[in-house]
């Protein structure tokens, strides 16, 4: 199985490389392609790597980025009282993508992302919350981040080694997260070209999606919750006569 | 080896939760505990959200219960009267349970509340074990033999709504075992027990029941209880990871299968005190977990339930 996905990815590269020697001498362009379209999360799902492939004859720094949906999330801080530390909650923070990846090949900064619309500092979360104060707010925003980042949701690797630049041929290696959520994944590219203007961005999605047990008692956990639970109860009761009828 | 858990959207090493559920199955064939009070805090400690360990643990609570009560069922050990009686409040009880779980779950104060109730009643259990093992040991060592009455009358005797027990012996009111039941049955939804080690000694020493129908009772109401429990929490909260409670199951039927087979080959009083000593120091880790200064003071949630 390996092998034939490497054999799959050298005849990839190949295609693109001739690709490239073609469309020398003719208009800038990048091209991606992910290894996989579709990663399921099955019952021994501990994350997953992605491979970004890809092409480009612009010549420049270029910038992988992985977003998941916006969703949002309750923050809570622990405060102390008495002896024991206890959960405030403190607001609720929403239009934050739940995964923000960037790979890059050169070193660029998020002030410079941001010029073009990407990066995390590109983000403008909402908290409705009229108590707090602009930076309080700022502050609550950064510990997501912060929080976000250790769990391996936001990844941020710049001048490191896993996207390379090999004749115009890129790729770049994401860890997807165990804790990633199920969805529509938006992945870019471009390239910060060196008189500093980016190149047309390129997109494509992937999807992240539930298989086997997993979706199906995900789906029915929350889509029909009465079914489940009387499906649980039943189960769990066919069990325990099982094991009672062995033990008699 | 990690599975992943559907609802609680995690890995966990699976030889963890069977090995987990296998030593709480092993101890509950071994000296008769349900070890549903250990499970539920070790998967909290584990790293198990407590909304999903708890609501997971009715689940297996309801095997563990079927499979317990079958046994006394044929052995006709069960005063069904008390029992529907019992199941009523119980009812009632983890309804209420269900709810107050809600509450607490959206507040974030549900892990708080859930540590805090078994740090006290693990520290209750551990610390009455050994007393009792103390004076176990003080009475055979004195050769002192204690003679009991059947029971005591007392206030709840002058209860409205008295009715006759007759397997259980007893005329009392039926508010009282009611009451018990409720609060029985609210603790085993906000803390995914069986509620037996509450039942038991109200049974006997409050209601004055005859110790051979205390625990087939307390068992068969029990299935009763925790299909409510499990029903609701399923239902309004999404919070049974079925694969999770599966896993505990499997293991606890094998360890219990493998410690009631070697009960009799065992010293009990010496596993007793094991028992306690471990009840003692779950109880501690809990402790110590809510009085440490966290690693990280803020945390973020997704409404859903995961990150």
């Amino acid at each position: 199985m390996k092998i034939f996905v490497k054999i799959k990815l050298v005849l990839l590269l190949t295609i693109l490389s001739f690709n490239v020697q073609a469309s020398q001498h003719e208009k800038e362009f990048i091209e991606i392609h992910s290894h996989k379209l579709n990663i399921p999360v099955s019952i021994g799902f501990t994350g997953n790597t992605i491979n970004i492939y890809g092409t480009t004859n612009i010549d420049g720094n270029i910038v992988v980025i992985i977003k998941g949906k916006n969703i949002k999330y309750r923050v809570n801080k622990q405060i102390k009282k008495k002896i024991f530390w206890v959960n405030k909650q403190i607001t609720e923070i929403k239009n934050i993508p739940s995964i923000y990846m960037i790979s890059t090949n050169k070193y660029v900064s998020y002030d410079r992302l941001n010029n073009f619309n990407f990066g995390l500092n590109s983000i403008s979360p909402i908290i409705d919350n009229d108590k707090l104060s602009k930076d309080e707010k700022k502050e609550i925003w950064n510990k997501v981040k912060e929080l976000k980042q250790t769990k391996g949701n936001y990844h941020f690797k710049i001048n490191h080694n896993n996207l390379k630049d090999r004749n115009s041929l890129f790729k770049a290696t994401f860890n997807l997260p165990p804790n990633i959520k199920i969805g529509e994944y938006d992945i870019y590219a471009f390239v910060i070209k060196k008189n500093g203007d980016i190149s047309d961005i390129t997109q494509q999605k992937i999807f992240i999606n539930r298989k086997g047990i997993i979706d199906f008692i995900y789906n029915k956990a929350r889509y029909y919750p009465n079914l489940y639970g009387l499906i649980v109860v039943l189960l769990s009761l066919l069990i325990g006569l099982i094991s009672g009828c062995r033990k008699n | 080896m990690n599975i992943y858990l559907p609802i609680a959207e995690m890995s966990m090493n699976i030889f963890n939760l069977i090995g987990l559920g296998g030593i709480v199955g092993f101890l509950s064939g071994l000296l008769g505990v349900s070890g549903g009070f250990l499970l539920t805090p070790s998967l909290i400690l584990m790293g198990i959200p407590s909304s999903i360990a708890v609501a997971s643990q009715s689940a297996n609570v309801i095997a563990t219960s079927t499979t317990g009560s079958m046994t006394h069922i044929k052995k006709n050990n069960v005063d069904y009267k008390m029992a529907f009686i019992v199941l009523f409040g119980g009812i009632i009880g983890s309804s209420v349970g269900v709810w107050v779980f809600t509450i607490l779950n959206e507040s974030s104060q549900l892990d708080l509340t859930v540590k805090i109730l078994y740090m006290i009643f693990l520290t209750v259990i551990g610390l009455l074990m050994f007393w009792e093992l103390g004076i176990a040991k003080i009475r055979k060592f004195k050769k002192i033999v204690v003679l009991k009455k059947l029971h005591k009358h007392n206030f709840m005797h002058r209860l409205p709504l008295r009715t006759k027990f007759k397997k259980s012996r007893l005329y009392i009111s039926s508010l009282f075992p009611m009451i018990i039941g409720m609060v029985v049955g609210f603790l085993s939804a906000l803390m995914g027990i069986g509620g037996g080690f509450i039942m038991v000694p109200a049974m006997i020493y409050l209601l004055g029941m005859h110790t051979s129908v205390v625990v087939g009772t307390t068992l068969f109401q029990g299935i009763f209880v925790s299909i409510n429990a499990t029903f609701w929490q399923a239902s309004i909260n999404h919070t049974v990871d079925f694969l999770l409670a599966f896993i505990l199951i499997i293991g606890g039927v094998v360890g219990a299968r493998i410690g009631s087979s070697v009960s009799s080959k065992l010293p009990a009083d010496r596993l007793r005190i094991i028992l306690a000593s471990i009840v003692i120091f779950v109880s501690i880790a809990l402790f110590v977990d809510l009085i440490m200064p966290p690693k990280e003071i803020y945390s973020i949630v997704s409404p859903k339930g995961a990150w």
